[in-house]
């Protein structure tokens, strides 16, 4: 399986850190409390994690997209 | 026809504070279906919207849903508007820089064992009784200790705050004069807290933070400290207490949900996110429209309030399976009890926090307990919560 690429759109991120807790491995929380992607890259192990946070996300701020075979 | 009168009339009789709450549920469901978007009489007239959808759509668009003059509805009789709860862009978001840090996870982690050690204190002041009152034991106590602690405020003021509380809260709906009174009075004492330690070395708590923040390179002045200490006070009390009430109400009558809880408590937190999404203090809050508006049919005018039904959108089935039922374990769970857009709760790491920790030590202690027998407490609020604490009470 290839990785997922995680972001977050700092736009639309109100510093809910319902990722932070669904999958710490991914995401932390800067000084402020918004959600800071720390490992852009997840592979399979992880990814139920943060599929969850994405879902788990109130603003929809968070998408996870299969990368591509080059990236 | 007939039904579609009933809807009309359950829609003008809206509202989500007093007995309102007693049947909020079942009337949630049926606006959701018959009139997502409705007008109540009640408090002076408002909107409500009660689909998610809808209450994200609005809650993403500050510019046409301004807070401006309140959120709460009715007010809590604060004479100038709150600090940052009741201010729109550009000030809002510089007003909560200030604070944010004081309420990041990475903070949240550093208090965690003096939030611990608070919930085990109360605990140990009923560790040799069998019939209790959790509410006031410890629902209510507990945020109380937490927060003074976290204030820099000295607890054995803590009964007044509790009044200046109740009748912000609690009373605004039938007694507005007291709350005018209740919010005058604790606007004083927060002056007078935060004018003492003035001459005083800077102290690392929320109104030390306060007292040193700057915005636009100037320091606060005495009415935006005012304003802001007074938000700093209500938000996080009686909000918390009657979350950990209301979900010490629903486990003491669901032993299946306690047991899965006492063997995993690793389920505590997703637990605490369904009481948050079911079982919440802040049922709604409002917006005012900025210009003409049209919404699911209905036109707002300039103006008008609208009450964003967190408490209904929190069960809309197209978002949440099985929406009425708490499931303790589900996943995911993107509730908006504290809010979404700007104005998201800036104390909702700690409300959480707090909740997760009391429900774990509570739980650690009692791995079985019941509603004391001959009692029907309300799922809402802070009132008295009898329990019997070795499971002897009510089946």
């Amino acid at each position: 399986m290839t990785p997922v690429r995680v972001e977050v759109d700092g736009q639309r991120c109100q510093g809910h850190n319902r990722c932070v807790i669904a999958c710490p491995e991914v995401f932390e929380s800067d000084e402020y409390g918004y959600s800071v992607v720390k490992l852009p890259e997840v592979g399979p192990e992880l990814e139920p994690q943060v599929r969850l946070a994405e879902a788990d996300c109130p603003e929809n701020a968070i998408t996870v997209e299969r990368a591509s075979t080059t990236g | 026809m007939m039904n579609d009168d009933r809807i009309q009339a359950l829609a003008r009789d809206f509202r989500h504070h007093d007995e309102g709450l007693d049947v909020a549920f079942e009337v949630y469901r049926e606006l959701r279906e018959g009139c997502p978007v409705g007008f109540s009489e009640h408090y002076g007239g408002f909107w409500f919207v009660t689909r998610f959808d809808d209450i994200h759509r609005i809650e993403q668009d500050p510019e046409t849903f301004a807070v401006s003059p309140g959120m709460l509805l009715p007010p809590m009789g604060n004479e100038r508007p709150g600090v940052p709860i009741d201010i729109d862009p550009p000030m809002h978001g510089k007003y909560r820089r200030v604070m944010l840090p004081a309420f990041s996870p990475q903070q949240i982690d550093r208090l965690e064992p003096m939030v611990r050690r608070s919930a085990i204190g109360l605990l140990d002041t009923f560790a040799h009784e069998r019939a209790v009152d959790v509410a006031a034991r410890y629902a209510v106590p507990f945020p109380m200790v937490v927060f003074c602690e976290l204030a820099g405020l000295p607890t054995d003021e803590s009964g007044k705050l509790e009044d200046w509380i109740n009748r912000i809260f609690y009373v605004r709906t039938h007694d507005y004069d007291s709350t005018l009174r209740a919010a005058a009075e604790l606007t004083s004492y927060i002056t007078s807290v935060l004018e003492s330690r003035k001459g005083e070395e800077p102290r690392d708590d929320l109104f030390g933070r306060l007292l040193t923040a700057e915005i636009d390179g100037r320091r606060l002045t005495d009415e935006e400290l005012a304003d802001y200490g007074f938000i700093l006070v209500v938000a996080g009390l009686d909000t918390t207490a009657w979350v950990l009430r209301s979900s010490l109400w629903y486990l003491a009558q669901h032993p299946e949900d306690r047991a899965k809880l006492h063997e995993q408590p690793e389920l505590v937190a997703t637990a605490v996110e369904e009481f948050l999404r079911c079982l919440s203090s802040v049922q709604g809050m409002a917006r005012t429209v900025t210009r003409d508006v049209d919404l699911n049919g209905h036109t707002l005018r300039k103006g008008d309030r609208v009450l964003l039904v967190f408490g209904a959108g929190n069960r809309d089935e197209a978002k949440f399976p099985d929406g009425d039922r708490i499931v303790i374990d589900r996943q995911p769970n993107p509730h908006v009890a504290f809010g979404a857009g700007i104005h998201r709760c800036m104390g909702s790491n700690l409300a959480r926090r707090e909740l997760r920790v009391a429900l774990e030590e509570f739980l650690i202690r009692y791995p079985d307990f019941s509603l004391a027998s001959g009692s029907d407490p309300v799922w809402y609020g802070i009132d008295p919560l009898p329990l019997m604490l070795d499971g002897s009470g009510r089946a």
